[in-house]
């Protein structure tokens, strides 16, 4: 019963944003269009007559609500692409570490651990530095930053069950090594997994937020939620519209995914609880 | 519910309350009522003054010093020979007086009797070791070459006696005193003595003394009492370092500092609702240009640049880009500037005119590079906007870029863009400190313009024996530039200000120095 | 063997970044011929390689270079920010248990009712909101329209309050939420049922039994949440004006001070070490606990 609140929740939450994403390119304005002379206009709440802006103009003029719509899109795709690269790269490189063992599992955890040591914002920062701020560089950064996650969890996955009878039986039977590896430890891995990814993905669109207040986010200007959130933050006072707006779109949107996350993870299996 | 905006503390409950509840969805917030729950703010005792500014100094060594909130930091401990009014002029302040004995010889006579706070006397011995940290390579090797180079005419300072100092040129120059007032004079003995501890804790012949420096922190200052000049009203001064513009504006609603410095128009906008503030803005000696490329086509025929500048509409750009905050006029430099003519217009805003222009001139279509500055100017991403819109309409085939605001200054990067839009600001409120460095004629010039003209006219500025030759000659000058066009003048900067109505005694400064020695805080 | 590899990437990145760090110190008025004297006085004229030798030279011998922008030794610069981040990190560590454990314990005890509810549907959105914003409304919310608090700046234990519950609040729930599973799994145990069947009082039983063994997990968590507390110090540290390394880290990456900027990535990376093999001792004393039977 609990898995099922919380999957309506999770629902509830995430449904009118993947709607606003889906349709945004029906958004009322152009995103990037300047209308200087309407800079700072407050939200009007409604969508009729030429000029109204439902939800208010930023600080550059540029309608809120179209902006909110297609950070939508910029969002969710640095947070989706994020977690599939850095779940692949984790994915292969611990499935090699715990597989192999000896010197290649010694090289890979010691450059998890070194990664893990990095403050994650400070190799944002030399990365975009290096770099230059772009959607494929944010994402590359993200994906640098979590794939240890991954590995970590599907290495010691696959320690616990290399030594397992069935294991040991293929094995002995002739199987090849990608084999086994596919038809046996894939599938134990395939739940934690989902459920770090969930949350790994609710954590780069925040943290995406993050980099926008340190001027290292999508560049402008894309209308990304951190972005929008760090240019409105020196407007709250006099037009809080600005970060407001795409703050409740993040907030939903995290709330929905981590709720989510957590009911797959009761629903899979309940021993997942310490991940 | 209530829908005053004016309040106590220039926040509205409902306001407040939708931001929050977009993020934090407890419900109770919205039950808080301002006028019921605000307390007094703390009173600032009339015995301190704390105000807040946007950048730390870094250093307080005047040898190592390159901000200008470092300059007006470090003077009310460390003074100069001279110093520097609102408008320019310098007047005397560690000397005396002073006169030029011959084309390259200025001599200056100090004040008797002064005494840095460690005891030593400030003498001439004292400015000789100062300037010497600059003349002699090697004497201080972290020495600020930026300042090296501000007083390359100089060639040696010598002690003519204990209270008479005379400065030799290696060729007379005009501009070499503007940049005097840069020059804290130093203690030699404590300066020798403390080591790299002196850029944290100078010592000085000023109103005030050091207290404590906690970097990224505050810097907090004492009275100096035996001071030459006489005691600061305010026994105590207190500098916060608050980058994050909400945050500084927070510190002053709230009542815990009494001034901040650059105050952004938007939020000038908000902290004038509050009675108990008052916003100051004047015109600074900053402007924004468009550096144009003079050596590459299409901009290499005046009529190319000319025509850029009567596409750009300067009245709808303040207008709607600086929100009003700017000020324009036909002078590469602005108002706050000495030998600035007022009576000179900008370049008429004129589509057709200008669409002529640029076909007279051949222009082919070729891609024009433009790079512009984001975030490290005023509303700069927003002018750059317009200034694209306005290329368009003009015809141009531009291809913008954002100049990351390190990677923009490297050698290599400078003659890439036909056109570049960059602030200066002219620190000594005298014309030669910018075209002294934009306009000469130089291989890394970012203009590489060939007029002759205006190389002539700035060297002769520099030698003019008067004020009115010099007047003359600037005047000129301006004209020129106005009409050959190497480089665009778009509009003059704001320097905005917020205190507290209680404090007296300051006034903001174009060259964007603060100084509070005479200000008081009433209680 | 962590910290040569945190070093080299360190250097490696800060050194290909594009940018000129004279001049950004000096600013738009700068002179270029200035430009080139300075480079070659910080040796940033030579070639990469002898660069990284210097360098590690230096490291050995506790040198890590002079910081461009203060002129004063990089590691002294951080070594005098750092107890501002240390206080402001135990702060944020003291609200998560005061606040998170107690809030996952009660949740999990009145599992299922509405306070319940409440403590979690809260904690998780504590977790989805990103540290400025939170950290803005607070200083707006308690300092500017409430006048309970000071805005931002460090001194009193007042001034520490804000800075250090914004830098928590995502540590609070997390530890919420993360006690309230632990208990939840550790109160259905058998060996709580003996103690419950030998008469023990409840409350008993739940602190001394129940909480010693959630007490493991919440350990190592905690322990891997600490790079995640830097990196939510250096945006807690820029908005309430506090001068530890994260404020010292944004303006260094901003001004191209690579000393600096390598000054606190390996200062960081060393902490983090320490901490992790802090955790692991700490481990293994409360491991033997957990057979208790």
């Amino acid at each position: 019963m609990w898995a099922r609140w919380e999957f309506g929740l999770a629902a509830l939450l995430l449904f009118p944003v993947g709607l606003m994403g889906l349709f945004a390119t029906l958004a009322p304005y152009d995103p990037n269009w300047l209308d200087t002379a309407a800079r700072l206009t407050p939200p009007t709440m409604s969508l009729s007559g030429i000029g109204r802006h439902a939800l208010g103009t930023d600080q550059l003029g540029r309608d809120v609500l179209s902006r909110m719509m297609y950070g939508t899109r910029i969002s969710l795709t640095v947070g989706a692409f994020s977690v599939v690269v850095a779940g692949m790269l984790g994915l292969v490189l611990g499935l090699i570490a715990g597989y192999r063992g000896g010197w290649v599992d010694a090289v890979i955890m010691r450059v998890v651990d070194v990664v893990l040591s990095f403050p994650y914002i400070l190799l944002a920062i030399s990365i975009v530095a290096v770099l230059g701020a772009s959607l494929r560089n944010i994402i590359i950064v993200f994906a640098l930053s979590s794939w240890v996650v991954y590995a970590r969890i599907v290495r010691g996955a696959v320690l616990a069950l290399r030594n397992r009878e069935y294991v040991l039986a293929a094995r002995a039977m002739g199987c090849s090594s990608s084999r086994i590896v596919f038809r046996h430890v894939v599938p134990n891995i395939v739940s934690p997994l989902t459920v770090i990814a969930s949350f790994e993905l609710a954590r780069i669109i925040v943290t995406e937020a993050t980099l926008g207040f340190l001027g290292l986010g999508v560049p402008p200007p894309a209308a990304s939620w951190g972005s929008m959130l760090a240019d409105g933050r020196n407007y709250i006072q006099m037009a809080w519209w600005i970060g407001t707006f795409p703050g409740l779109a993040l907030t939903a949107t995290v709330l929905g995914i981590n709720v989510f996350g957590d009911a797959l993870r009761d629903a899979l299996d309940p021993r997942l609880r310490h991940v | 519910m209530a829908k005053s905006n004016a309040s106590k503390n220039g926040i509205s409950r409902r306001q407040f309350l939708k931001t929050s509840v977009g993020v934090i969805s407890a419900a109770g917030v919205g039950t808080l009522s301002t006028a019921g729950f605000a307390q007094s703010p703390p009173s600032s005792a009339a015995r301190e003054l704390i105000v807040a500014i946007n950048a730390d100094p870094d250093t307080l060594d005047t040898r190592t010093i390159v901000k200008t909130q470092a300059m007006a930091m470090h003077n009310h401990v460390c003074q100069a020979l001279l110093m520097r009014d609102p408008k320019g002029q310098l007047h005397p302040w560690l000397a005396e007086s002073w006169r030029k004995t011959a084309p390259t010889e200025i001599v200056f006579k100090l004040r008797s009797g002064i005494k840095f706070t460690n005891g030593e006397p400030l003498d001439a011995d004292a400015v000789k070791f100062t300037y010497d940290n600059f003349l002699v390579k090697g004497m201080f090797p972290s020495v600020s070459r930026q300042k090296q180079d501000w007083i390359r005419a100089l060639d040696r300072v010598e002690v003519v006696d204990k209270s008479t100092v005379r400065f030799v040129l290696k060729y007379p120059s005009n501009a070499f005193m503007i940049y005097v007032p840069f020059y804290s004079i130093l203690p030699p003995g404590a300066t020798k003595e403390m080591g790299d501890k002196f850029a944290l804790a100078p010592v000085g012949t000023g109103p005030y003394k050091m207290g404590e420096y906690v970097p990224n922190s505050h810097l907090t200052l004492v009275a100096n009492p035996d001071a030459w000049s006489g005691a600061p009203k305010t026994p105590r001064l207190t500098f916060r370092f608050i980058p994050e513009d909400a945050t500084r504006m927070a510190a002053l609603q709230s009542g815990e500092v009494c001034m901040v410095n650059n105050v952004t128009p938007d939020f000038a906008t908000q902290l004038s609702r509050m009675s108990t503030l008052q916003v100051k803005e004047i015109s600074a000696a900053r402007s924004m240009y468009i550096y144009i490329l003079c050596n590459k086509p299409p901009f290499n025929k005046r009529e190319a640049r000319l025509a850029v500048s009567h596409a750009i509409n300067r009245q709808a750009l303040v207008r709607d880009a600086m929100g009003g905050h700017a000020k324009i006029g036909g002078s590469p430099w602005s108002p706050a500037v000495r030998y600035y003519d007022p009576s000179l217009q900008p370049d008429s805003y004129d589509l057709p005119k200008a669409k002529q222009l640029l076909a007279a001139a051949g222009y082919d279509g070729s891609v024009i590079k433009f790079g512009f500055p984001t975030g490290m100017w005023l509303n700069d991403k927003i002018v750059a906007e317009f200034l694209l819109s306005s290329y368009k309409d003009l015809g141009l085939n531009v291809n913008a870029e954002t100049l990351d605001f390190a990677a923009y200054y490297s050698n290599e990067q400078k003659h890439l863009y036909n056109l570049q839009m960059q602030s200066y600001g002219i620190l000594p409120l005298h014309p030669d400190f910018w075209v002294g460095a934009i306009l000469i004629n130089t291989d890394n010039s970012l203009v590489m313009h060939d007029d002759q003209k205006i190389f002539n006219l700035i060297a002769e500025a520099d030698k003019a024996p008067d004020e009115r030759s010099i007047q003359k000659d600037y005047f000129e000058l301006q004209r020129e530039i106005l009409d050959y066009a190497p480089v665009l003048n778009l509009y003059y900067f704001p320097y905005i200000v917020a205190q507290s109505t209680k404090l007296r005694g300051y006034e903001p400064r174009p060259d964007e120095h603060f100084f509070f020695w005479d200000a008081t805080l009433a209680s | 063997m962590v910290l040569f590899g945190a070093s080299l990437l360190v250097f490696v990145v800060l050194r290909v970044v594009p940018g000129d760090p004279i001049v950004m110190m000096y600013g738009t008025e700068v002179d270029p011929r200035v430009v080139a004297a300075e480079r070659q006085r910080l040796g940033l004229d030579r070639p990469i390689l002898v660069q990284y030798e210097i360098f590690l030279e230096h490291i050995v011998t506790g040198d890590l270079g002079e910081s461009l922008r203060y002129r004063r030794s990089a590691a002294q610069v951080v070594a005098e920010a750092l107890p501002a981040t240390v206080q402001l990190a135990a702060a944020a560590m003291g609200w998560a248990f005061i606040l998170g454990v107690p809030a996952g314990i009660f949740a999990a005890c009145t599992r299922g009712g509405l306070w319940d509810r409440i403590v979690m549907v809260l904690s998780l959105v504590g977790q989805c909101t990103p540290t400025f914003w939170l950290g803005i409304l607070f200083m707006l919310l308690f300092a500017v329209i409430l006048h309970w608090l000071p805005t931002s700046g460090s001194g009193t234990i007042k001034h520490l309050i804000l800075p250090s519950l914004t830098l928590g609040l995502y540590m609070v729930a997390l530890l919420a939420r993360l006690t309230r599973s632990c208990m939840l799994e550790v109160l259905g145990q058998d060996y709580l049922r003996t103690a419950r069947a030998k008469g023990l009082a409840e409350w008993v039983v739940v602190t001394r039994h129940g909480f010693r063994n959630a007490l493991i997990p919440i350990v190592t968590v905690v322990g891997l949440q600490t790079g995640a507390l830097l990196g939510g110090a250096i945006v807690t540290e820029a908005v309430f004006a506090w001068p530890g390394i994260g404020n010292l880290a944004v303006q260094a990456t901003n001004t191209r001070d690579y000393n600096l900027v390598q000054a606190v990535t390996l200062l960081s990376a060393v902490v983090f070490v320490v901490i992790n093999l802090a955790i692991d001792v700490l481990y293994t004393y409360l491991d033997p606990t957990v057979g208790y039977s």
